[in-house]
């Protein structure tokens, strides 16, 4: 039999186990056997020191891990808190801290005890430290009342002075293994009423500091990969402010140029205590609760065969499966919706197409509000963070349809019960011809401005609110079979096709839920919404579709912000928007990610928001073909 | 479920997030009020949005005057205007 080298010309690499999750993680670490916060971290993750620390208490204590327990070594002589560490779980240092007055005191570790050596020449509290035995930094602190620039750079045997911080902090975190290449990061500055929390950044090269990217999240009483470079770092936890005793869960990757967010600890948590590098990192003790809990960070894996690559074909030896790292959706249910870019505008009674990302928002009555009835042929486009005013289209309306994507869409009907229709190019609204009869508070489906429905309305012909379908070919409408409800103001799901299309709620004449499915030739009627609305926004295929917000008149609030998934049988009620919209929702996108801005929030604002629905995606390892 | 309340702009893009919507009850309403789910999550939201918080009742008057003014507005408009929009409704703060 051939194989697949001999047919394909290649081969399909072989692992006998699924490549790992490359996503940095933070997991539970072992439990200190003493609750405390304020320590000296120490060494790497797998052999590391906490030493000091308080908890009511200052504490002598010094705890040793080896990756899964802590064991009690040696105290340090006396009770100490805020301290500043370096070196190994053999040969460590540590030095300064209150007790609580501001020491100078230094001690080395020799893997058992510690024995006190020459003392910093300035006494003082709140500082950080890295580096090794032989060659470590004291940064910054406070000394006595003031907050303290000063560096300190320790040969084995006697401190000297170093270069002054740029910004003098107290609080602060630091990493640097290969003294005097350190950094440090983060911290407080000020000392009215308890200090201001900083991002800053300052690289030392031996003798001077440079300010260098902020972090992200200004924070104090953080912590660091002690054993980290400059060039590679980790900051996690730390307090906001003290007022609000915000515990931060923020952990940021330094990688040489600026901090990136990372993985959050699973816990708040400030003055705590780092150690390790930037993929294999330790954060010890707390300011609230026990303190004896512990986390572990594993970062990132590189481009390697057993850490999971996006679109790594490899056949599983073990399972004898053919596989493909992928990326996969989470259940649309479990989907949320967060605030997206604003609108330039207020945009209500107007209409909308596109994806989440690459959106048009258009016609309607555009202003501030309240507004009278006005109408316009104002439209934005959106690129998944921020809303651009383009050209307009050429006749201004409300309450129409659309359908279509930011390089191709159709925009007709409205008020006055128009027939007028206008093509989109992604540049500008060009008329094309019209509807066979004018129609209001329709709505439309189709992916591009080739093919597409009009449903429902306020038809012109027959006044009153119409079961009309009209099917536009790429150049003119063709009027179909009609629904068999009556729908003004109703949705559709919007990225359906001319051959498999849903229709949902609207007025009939009054609020309606029923549902019906268009196969091309006839209307199927299926189960109903949950909620009756009308005004609603309609996201994704007959098949899987999303019906979100909407006017609920009989039943205040006036503008709903219910949210229901349509699995290809029944609708199921969903994560619902922050704020309640109705009245000319511009929908765009699909059910894993979609859009809903502009239409008239309570009491009769034109909204300018924008929500953002989006499912979890994630990258797994997704089963080809067995053999 | 307790709720709190507070004031704040909406800025757009990440004044509130996918993670945030699961961690909090979170409800917009007239008047920039926005209704917060009582825990620290919540908590954290108010403090990253430079929210100001209100008691219930303040909230609810902030909102009771919102709708008042749109109500207002809505009876002094044509009664063609009228038949196309329902007036705005008395809204309770959860």
């Amino acid at each position: 039999m051939a194989d697949y080298k001999g047919i394909k010309g290649f081969t399909v690499q072989s692992l006998a186990t699924d490549p790992a999750s490359g996503v940095a993680s933070w997991a539970a670490g072992g439990a200190m056997n003493t609750g405390r916060h304020a320590m000296a971290g120490i060494g790497i993750q797998t052999a590391a020191l906490m030493v000091g620390g308080r908890s009511g208490p200052y504490k002598a204590i010094t705890e040793q891990y080896d990756g899964s327990s802590w064991t009690e070594v040696g105290d340090i002589p006396t009770g100490t808190q805020l301290l500043g560490g370096a070196g190994t779980t053999t040969a460590g240092l540590v030095f300064g801290g209150g007790t609580p007055t501001a020491v100078a005191t230094t001690l080395k570790y020799n893997g058992t005890s510690w024995t006190a050596v020459n003392s910093l020449a300035t006494a003082r509290d709140q500082l950080s430290g890295c580096g090794v035995q032989t060659s470590a930094v004291a940064i910054g602190g406070k000394v006595s009342a003031a907050v303290s620039n000063l560096t300190e750079e320790f040969d084995g045997t006697n401190w000297s002075s170093g270069g002054t911080l740029n910004t003098a902090r107290y609080r602060l975190a630091s990493a640097g293994l290969s003294s005097p290449s350190v950094m440090a990061f983060g911290g407080a500055t000020g000392t009215s009423p308890s200090g201001v929390q900083s991002a800053i950044t300052e690289i030392y090269n031996g003798s001077a500091w440079t300010e260098v990217g902020d972090l992200n999240t200004a924070r104090y009483y953080l912590g660091g990969s002690v054993s980290g470079t400059v060039t590679s770092a980790l900051a996690f936890g730390g307090a906001l402010d003290e007022a609000s005793n915000r515990q931060l869960q923020n952990t940021e990757l330094w990688n040489g140029t600026s901090w990136s967010n990372s993985t959050n600890l699973s816990t708040g948590n400030s003055n705590l205590s780092g150690a390790g590098t930037s993929s294999s990192a330790l954060s010890a003790g707390s300011y609230n609760g026990p303190g004896t809990a512990t986390e572990e960070f594993t970062g990132a894996g590189g481009v390697t065969d057993t850490i999971q690559n996006e679109g790594q074909v490899y056949y599983n030896t073990t399972t004898n499966l053919l596989k493909l790292t992928a990326t996969v959706y989470g259940a649309v249910p479990t989907g949320t919706w967060s605030s997206g870019g604003s609108l330039n505008s207020g945009h209500g009674y107007g209409t909308g197409f596109g994806l989440q990302t690459a959106a048009v928002s258009c016609f309607g009555a555009v202003g501030p509000s309240p507004v009278s009835a006005n109408a316009s042929a104002n439209t934005e486009l959106y690129n998944g963070t921020s809303w651009t005013e383009v050209n307009e289209g050429n006749t201004a309306r409300r309450n129409l349809g659309s359908f279509g994507s930011q390089a191709s869409g159709l925009a007709f009907g409205g008020n006055p019960r128009l027939t007028t229709t206008e093509s989109w190019n992604g540049t500008n609204w060009t008329s094309v011809s019209g509807l066979p009869t004018g129609v209001n508070n329709n709505t439309g489906l189709g992916t591009s401005s080739s093919s597409g429905l009009s449903i429902g309305g306020v038809d012109n012909a027959t006044p009153g609110k119409s079961k009309k379908v009209n099917e536009w070919d790429g150049s003119s409408w063709t009027a179909i079979t009609d629904m068999g409800t009556i729908r003004e103001s109703g949705s559709a799901s919007n990225a359906g096709s001319t051959t498999a299309a849903l229709a949902f709620g609207g007025e009939s004449p009054s609020l309606t839920a029923n549902t019906e499915l268009w196969n091309g030739s006839s209307w199927t009627e299926l189960n109903n919404l949950n909620t009756a609305r009308a005004y609603a926004g309609g996201n994704g295929i007959s098949t899987s579709a999303l019906c979100f917000a909407g006017s609920t008149p009989s039943a205040p609030p006036y503008q709903s912000a219910i949210c229901e998934y349509w699995n290809g049988t029944s609708w199921t009620e969903v994560n619902d928007l922050a704020t309640g919209i109705g009245d000319g929702i511009a929908s765009a996108g699909g059910t894993n990610f979609g859009l809903a801005s502009g239409g008239v929030t309570s009491p009769s604002a034109l909204n300018t928001g924008t929500e953002e629905w989006s499912v979890t995606e994630s990258i797994s390892n997704v089963t080809v073909a067995s053999s | 479920m307790a709720n709190k309340y507070c004031t704040a702009n909406n800025w757009g893009k990440d004044f509130f997030t996918h993670e945030e919507r699961t961690n909090f009850y979170l409800s917009g309403q007239p008047g920039n009020v926005w209704v917060v789910g009582d825990n620290t999550h919540g908590d954290a939201w108010i403090v990253k949005v430079s929210g100001v918080s209100k008691t219930q009742a303040e909230a609810q008057a902030i909102v009771d005057a919102e709708v008042a003014t749109a109500q207002a507005a809505w009876d002094a408009e044509s009664d063609e205007h009228k038949a196309l929009h329902s007036r705005p409704t008395d809204i309770t703060l959860p």
